[in-house]
């Protein structure tokens, strides 16, 4: 059987057809696929993310803030020795003022509608604005002013 | 027959990235990956895909090369899969589109289609007779061939990379010869005048 199979070799080796030759472009096809499509590196993408988000955010808070209206709270107290400010803007919750003189200044931005406020002195004592105009009575009787912020235009 | 040196400092190149390592291997080893490829799957579309699949393989499972081995067997076993895959969905393809023709039985007819125009026009008159032939063997057998007298390997290689056992390869090309000298001798070629022909009748 050993024998047949030699002859066999040496007769293919010497009459038998040469092998097909492969494409010339074989490899490039190989390539092609190992390497579909170059991806955009990390490194050309993620400061153009981060620039796009960072712009997306000031124009958010351009926007939002377009619509507000810087007040300025004053509560003339020579003699007091903390005074907050507490309204409907900020919850309720005291926001300490700074003594500017004999005055307590505090400086925020409001958004346009109707507001509810009071001073909060030495930590206890409720005072509506003394120079405010309107004031109102919560439901426990308290006097609370009213400060009234007209819409304007946005940016 | 391939070469084997520097095949294991090209890997390793390779496999580290070195992109013109790969290309070497590829350069070196395509002919005959394409080769066996055209032999088995007898068709020149499927044959550059299978070709293709497996360097894309190879390449993909660098970091498994064990050093020593040789690499020209490690790709034919890829390629020859490759092949059996791309065979199986054809047959699965002709199933479906209801054509039970046997591949074993497949009348004689020109089926290889790996050949341009141009390397068909030089192949001789015996040698295009030859390949015909050939490329009629029902699909084991075409395997067997194609490694032992194309790629002169040597049976334990051809073991291995088939899945058989020695002695089944030697046996499975017992057969293949046989089969080939049959459709030779339907093709209407003189065996005799190859100096097989009283060989094989004395056996039978």
């Amino acid at each position: 059987m050993m024998d047949d199979d030699r002859l066999f070799k040496q007769r293919w080796k010497d009459e038998g057809p040469s092998l097909p030759k492969a494409p010339r472009d074989l490899s490039a096809k190989v390539w092609g696929r190992l390497k579909p499509r170059p991806r955009l590196r990390a490194w050309v993408w993620r400061p153009v993310l981060g620039a796009l988000l960072l712009s997306v955010g000031y124009w958010l808070g351009q926007r939002q803030s377009a619509g507000q209206s810087e007040v300025r709270f004053r509560l003339s107290a020579p003699r007091a020795s903390q005074v907050a400010l507490s309204g409907s803007f900020n919850g309720w919750q005291p926001q300490p003022m700074h003594r500017e003189g004999g005055d307590w200044v505090l400086d925020l931005r409001l958004k346009p509608g109707r507001h509810h406020y009071v001073f909060v002195l030495n930590g206890k004592r409720s005072l509506p604005d003394p120079e405010g105009g309107d004031a109102e009575l919560n439901g426990s009787g308290e006097a609370q002013s009213v400060l009234y912020l007209p819409k304007t235009q946005a940016l | 027959m391939p070469r084997p040196l520097d095949d294991e400092s090209l890997i390793r190149a390779a496999s580290q990235g070195d992109e013109q390592a790969f290309q070497r291997l590829m350069d070196h080893y395509q002919g005959y990956v394409f080769g066996l490829c055209s032999r088995v799957c007898r068709n020149r579309a499927d044959a550059e895909e299978a070709a293709q699949e497996c360097f894309v393989s190879f390449y993909q499972h660098l970091h498994r090369w064990r050093p020593g081995a040789k690499l020209s067997n490690w790709l034919y076993t890829i390629a020859l899969n490759k092949c059996r895959h791309l065979l199986r969905r054809r047959k699965l393809r002709r199933m479906l589109s209801l054509d039970f023709s046997p591949e074993g039985q497949a009348p004689i007819q020109p089926a290889d289609t790996t050949w341009s125009p141009a390397e068909r026009a030089e192949q001789s008159q015996l040698r295009g007779q030859l390949a015909l032939a050939a490329s009629n063997l029902p699909a084991v057998s075409r395997e067997l061939f194609v490694l032992r007298y194309d790629l002169d390997l040597e049976m334990d290689e051809i073991a291995a990379i088939t899945g058989r056992r020695p002695e089944a390869v030697r046996v499975g090309l017992h057969r293949a010869r046989t089969q080939l000298r049959g459709l030779l001798k339907a093709q209407g070629l003189d065996v005799t005048a190859w100096g097989l022909g009283d060989r094989e009748e004395k056996e039978a």
